[in-house]
């Protein structure tokens, strides 16, 4: 071998100038890759012998807070990762031998990893992906580990938002109860967007109603409610929740610092739960209906170290948008059904009067939503000796049906005045229906007793059953539904009562009633209830066949259902109670 | 003992909408056979059958359907005719006394 090129590189003199002149491509080399690694959106760094981070780019340096490579290469790596608190995908701990990187130079093959690391002193929340790549020497073996930190913080807290909006909408349109939406709801928020997370609501003369408080620990929430214990029965207008509600803006502690906390403090115990508690950061915004600030939502983070800004903030206004909306609709739906409770009452006789020589019972079971208000009704009165009994159906729900049904009462009343007969009170409903603009229909039995004797006619409803030693029979004759048709007649039907006998009247609501495959309950299995229930006082009577129209319902009722039940006694007796509607349950 | 469950066949022939029904016409399923004859009316027919020959069962809420339809063709100027149902069925317009009112007829093509 010859030549100047080939000698040993041992050679001081001839070989200076070629190492020089590689020494300065390497250099130039090196600086050309340190460029374009630095020039990268991507944080990399490259972690060596003993778990040392060895390089990093300038991303990856801005970052972990160094502003050279030579100082990182000092830095101790378990006491930078200790400056972190580092949580996976779903709050889990996680601890630096969790690291991709660290893994890799274990020989291991790791997946890419999303880790939340909040700094320790800033509270800076970043979501990192990270990618691994190992780097072997000549053997194989892995002498380093290159990993490209992806900043995924926008887009993780994006999905974790878009996530919760999206359970939480469903939680805030699953119930009308609006006190556990609300625990719902904050139940959501912990851990992902907070440590804590309250809701309070305040009538309008300011009393505060704590419904929710949500941190994952249970320990933590009892730490809550012994801090309620201090709080002030008059708020705070110039900060905190108090300010909230007053101004109805938002209200950011971007840091609580401990001064904050020890000027809050009413005395050494509140400041030491205050402390327990750890807040770092806290927002608090209203619960908004237009102008009128309802409550608030605050959110406190603590041991998650995170601070909040101005986009969380923004987030949580949406949240308390709807949850405030979803209060509002449950109030607007509590008052309805009070308004339909008292116009459902004001509808039926306040209590079942004593009818001399009868004992009494009557039940009312309205179907649907306890919002609105049922068609069927029933009504008692007297005129001189005589006392009238009217059972009926409506057409329609509502307002609408609260409005006839009232129309039916007041004529069937003031027709009666003039002529008891039950023949004639039909004919003059049906004459006071046909006035009506739109169509209004009405089925009514009206059934007039004395001393003299007792009648009853229908109008297109059906007829009742008596209940006697002779067994059970159908009472009556049919006629023609109140309020369209033009062919009428109500033929009057006197009825035969001996002492015990039970006179049963309905509307097709009992009847119809639907059970298993659809089967209706009809009159036949209603003559066998009667039959099999025996000769009861009408109060047991009526017990025991609201239970067989129970038992037998498949689904829920369709239509209203009333039962009128009149035993004939033969003396003068006490009437009994009126009884509650059965089966109004709230929704 | 099953029941047969609800349904609606609807034919446009012009100047006549059919409409046919089947099984239970009850609370549930008035609001459907309402949609219906709404649209048959809206498409401009003079004459409206409906043939409850396979009709099982009508509570008050049918009934009421075709009392407000009667009054409503007398008002609009069409032509109602509703094909008598089985016995069964009828009992209600029976009870409620208004099987006479309505334009009842016995064979669906006759109407």
């Amino acid at each position: 071998m010859s030549g100047e090129h080939d000698r040993p590189a041992g050679d001081p003199d001839g070989d200076a100038p070629l190492v020089e002149q590689l020494r300065r491509a390497l250099a130039a080399s090196e600086q050309r890759l340190a460029a374009v690694l630095d020039s990268l959106g991507e944080a990399i760094t490259i972690r060596g012998e003993d778990d040392r981070l060895i390089y990093a780019n300038r991303p990856a340096l801005e970052r972990l807070g160094f502003d050279s490579v030579e100082q990182l290469r000092d830095a101790d790596p378990r006491a930078l990762m200790g400056a972190y608190e580092t949580t996976g995908e779903r709050g889990e701990p996680l601890s630096m031998d969790d690291l991709p990187s660290v893994r890799a130079l274990r020989g291991e093959q790791p997946e890419p990893l999303l880790l939340r690391a909040v700094n320790r002193s800033s509270g800076d929340e970043r979501w990192s992906l990270l990618k691994t790549t190992p780097v072997r020497d000549a053997d194989g073996a892995v002498e380093a580990a290159i990993t490209i930190i992806e900043d995924v913080t926008e887009s993780r807290r994006a999905a974790l938002r878009m996530e919760f909006l999206t359970r939480a909408g469903d939680v805030l349109a699953s119930s009308l109860d609006y006190q556990q939406t609300l625990r719902n709801v904050a139940g959501l928020a912990v851990p992902q967007l907070a440590d804590w997370c309250a809701v309070d609501l305040f009538t309008e003369d300011g009393v505060r109603d704590p419904v929710a408080v949500a941190h994952v620990d249970p320990e933590k929430i009892r730490t809550a409610e012994r801090l309620r214990a201090f709080e002030p029965r008059e708020l705070n207008r110039d900060q905190g929740v108090g300010r909230v509600l007053s101004t109805g803006e938002s209200q950011l502690y971007t840091e609580i610092p401990d001064e904050m906390l020890v000027a809050a403090a009413l005395d050494r115990e509140h400041l030491a739960l205050l402390r327990e508690v750890g807040m770092r950061s806290v927002l608090i915004v209203p619960l908004s209906i237009g102008e009128r600030t309802i409550g608030t939502l605050t959110m406190v983070s603590a041991e998650s170290g995170r601070t909040f800004d101005s986009d969380d903030v923004e987030f949580a206004e949406q949240i308390a948008t709807r949850a405030a909306l979803a209060v509002e609709r449950s109030r607007l739906y509590s008052e309805r059904s009070e308004i339909a409770r008292t116009l459902q009452r004001s509808l039926l006789p306040d209590a079942i009067p004593t009818i001399p020589g009868w004992q009494v019972a009557a039940l009312y079971h309205p179907a649907g939503h306890e919002s609105q208000v049922g068609g069927d009704f029933y009504d008692f009165w007297q005129v001189g000796d005589e006392w009238l009994m009217m059972i009926g159906d409506v057409t329609g729900k509502g307002v609408g049906a609260a409005t006839l049904t009232a129309l039916v009462r007041h004529t069937a009343r003031a027709a009666s005045e003039f002529d008891s007969r039950p023949a004639n009170v039909l004919a003059r409903i049906d004459a006071a229906l046909r006035q009506r603009p739109s169509a209004s229909l009405c089925t009514a039995l009206c059934l007039r007793t004395s001393p003299h004797g007792t009648t009853v006619a229908a109008g297109g409803h059906p007829l009742p059953l008596l209940i006697g030693d002779g067994g059970i029979s159908r009472v009556g004759e049919y006629g023609t539904m109140l309020g369209a048709l033009k062919r009428t007649r109500w033929p009057e039907h006197d009825v035969r009562v001996r002492a015990g006998d039970t006179l049963v009247a309905f509307t097709d609501g009992v009847t119809d009633t639907v059970g298993a495959d659809g089967e209706r309950f009809g009159e036949e299995r209603l003559r066998q209830t009667l039959g099999r229930l025996g000769r009861l006082a009408p109060d047991p009577l009526c017990d025991g066949l609201a239970a067989a129209l129970q038992d037998f319902q498949v689904g829920a009722q369709a239509d209203d259902t009333a039962i009128v039940i009149m035993r004939f006694t033969g003396a003068r007796e006490p009437a009994a109670r009126a009884r509650q509607p059965l089966g109004v349950t709230a929704v | 003992m099953s029941q047969t469950p609800f349904e609606m066949e609807t034919a446009n022939e012009g100047e006549t909408g059919r409409l046919r029904l089947a099984g239970e016409l009850d609370i549930a399923t008035v609001p459907r056979v309402e949609q219906a004859i709404d649209t048959l009316l809206a498409a401009g027919v003079a004459r409206l059958t409906i043939d409850l020959r396979d009709i099982g069962f009508v509570d008050s809420s049918g009934l009421r359907l075709f009392i407000v339809l009667d009054q409503r063709a007398n008002a609009e100027g069409w032509k109602l005719a509703l094909t008598r149902p089985s016995r069964q069925a009828l009992t209600v317009f029976r009870v409620s006394g208004v099987e006479d009112d309505l334009p009842f007829t016995e064979d669906a093509s006759a109407a």
